[in-house]
């Protein structure tokens, strides 16, 4: 039911991208150059501090050129972060719409997860410099990489409809989330492989979707690898994550009105 | 006969009372009063509709008249599938044009025209169907050579207009006004009026909150009068405006002077 009615609101959707894509861009003079500068200095910022000597003797990445390594993470977690920040609070900030119109308000998130994908498209064009320039051997493997990346979207698809939807109920969400993506960030394989010692510290980290995620970009566009069987991981936590968001929204939906 | 384009039965809504948002706070203690065993005061409610029934059938104009705080304006939203009820049942057949605030989901940063298919699309309407009525929408809405400017150069009229004419043209079954006559000049009134005569004649049905009873009285087929959330009176706008006014002088008569 949820499905089709989004279905029926489906050019809803596409305006509401639109209107994200435009909005966020209409007035800065970078344009969308921006969507290239955060991952860029972030890359620069943790190069310079020399994070390459974290990769361990013995992972598969150990070799890589540190650029090529950061910015690859960086490009495709940079997407997640700013969809989870900005789909929190997302339908707070739709507010005048929500106690107005009857639309189905997984558009409103939703907007914003697929608005960032742009962003992740100009991002991808320096990769692609960087992938040339240090010659890494690209394959038939990047075939998968769309998969892959469907794969990110469903799991951020259910944490920004959980998000978005308890920010409605409990406004602290949106400090927690604040917090918890920068301490997300140090727990995944970002910048640096994540390393654990301790069994039940290396049982949570390698249970993370997104490492498993950036690992298998990792895999196919810098080593032209198929990805490993770690992306089993970030497949059961997709399912998860969307499985709980749509349950926890739908739930949740028919009293936003009162709430914001 | 085709059944009631709107069907309210024995509808209840009450709202939650807060003073500021520290839902979580008052979470965080309900739950330490629980775990000591302590019961809890569930929060306060306000009941904004309690049992209210009526039916609206197709080209059928209901007046809904009433004070401030009265019901009104959640009895359009519960028309609209915004709000939910309690109990009781909402029924309404067919796509929903709702008038509830002019300009809601205009978008400051996007033309006339990006808004109009913005403002389709949140009611469900695929481009096409919006490409069909925007010429209409943009004669009515006669924003001229702004039409393709941003919405935020607009003045406060041309916004109304383009709101009012975007629901005055997308196909609907269904039309809830909520003070629409309040703004805009004499002129546009006139205009808005004879628009919601025609879509009467195609059968649309229309939910009519006002407070300009002279308007309810010579455009509805039928008027309630709600007042702390239950109908007083329902029939004929001229009875219903009368038992209103009635009720109206009853409550300032009794006030207190000063």
């Amino acid at each position: 039911m949820p499905v089709r009615e989004l279905v029926n609101h489906r050019d809803l959707l596409f305006l509401l991208v639109v209107r994200e894509v435009r909005v966020r861009y209409a007035r800065a003079v970078l344009g969308m150059g921006w969507a290239l500068f955060v991952p860029l200095v972030m890359m620069l910022i943790f190069a310079s501090l020399d994070f390459g000597r974290l990769i361990p003797e013995g992972s598969p990445f150990r070799g890589l050129p540190y650029a090529a390594f950061a910015y690859c993470g960086l490009l495709f977690w940079t997407h997640f972060s700013t969809s989870v920040t900005q789909g929190t609070t997302s339908l707070l900030a739709a507010a005048d719409l929500i106690r107005k119109c009857a639309f189905p308000r997984e558009a409103i998130p939703l907007a914003k997860m697929l608005a960032a994908v742009l962003d992740l498209a100009v991002g991808a064009v320096f990769l692609a410099v960087l992938i040339l320039v240090y010659r890494l051997p690209v394959g038939w493997s990047v075939l998968v990489l769309p998969a892959v990346f469907l794969l990110q979207l469903v799991f951020t698809t259910g944490v920004v409809l959980l998000l978005s939807a308890a920010n409605m109920f409990y406004r602290d969400v949106n400090y927690l989330v604040q917090v918890g993506i920068v301490l997300l960030m140090f727990a995944t394989s970002v910048v640096y492989p994540v390393i654990a010692t301790g069994t039940v510290a290396k049982a949570v980290l390698s249970a993370n979707p997104m490492s498993a995620f950036l690992d298998a970009y990792r895999e196919i566009l810098l080593l032209g690898r198929w990805p490993g069987p770690g992306l089993w991981v970030g497949a059961a936590g997709a399912v998860v994550s969307v499985v709980l968001g749509v349950a926890v929204f739908r739930r949740l939906a028919p009293y936003f009105a009162e709430e914001v | 006969m085709e059944g009631p384009r709107i069907e309210f039965r024995e509808v209840r809504k009450s709202f939650r009372m807060r003073n500021r948002s520290d839902a979580l706070r008052d979470a965080v203690h309900r739950g330490i009063a629980r775990m000591f065993g302590r019961p809890s005061e569930p929060p306060k409610r306000h009941v904004a509709l309690d049992g209210v029934s009526f039916r609206v059938a197709a080209g059928e104009a209901l007046g809904v008249v009433g004070p401030n705080g009265a019901g009104k304006s959640t009895t359009l939203k519960l028309a609209a599938g915004v709000l939910r009820p309690d109990s009781g049942e909402v029924g309404v057949a067919g796509r929903v044009a709702a008038l509830i605030e002019l300009s809601a989901g205009f978008h400051p940063d996007l033309s006339g025209r990006e808004n109009i298919f913005l403002g389709g699309a949140l009611l469900g309407l695929r481009r096409q169907e919006i490409r069909a009525v925007l010429p209409r929408i943009a004669g009515f809405a006669d924003l001229g050579e702004y039409f393709e400017s941003p919405v935020r150069t607009y003045s406060s009229g041309m916004a109304v207009r383009l709101g009012f004419a975007v629901a005055a043209f997308v196909p609907a079954e269904v039309l809830l006004v909520d003070e629409v006559l309040a703004v805009g000049d004499i002129n546009f009134r006139v205009k808005c009026m004879d628009r919601m005569a025609e879509r009467r004649r195609e059968g649309v049905s229309t939910l009519f909150v006002s407070h300009h009873l002279d308007a309810v009285e010579s455009f509805c087929d039928r008027a309630v009068f709600i007042d702390h959330g239950r109908i007083h009176a329902e029939g004929p706008p001229p009875e219903v405006v009368a038992a209103y006014r009635e009720s109206q002088r009853a409550r300032a008569a009794a006030r207190p002077p000063g």
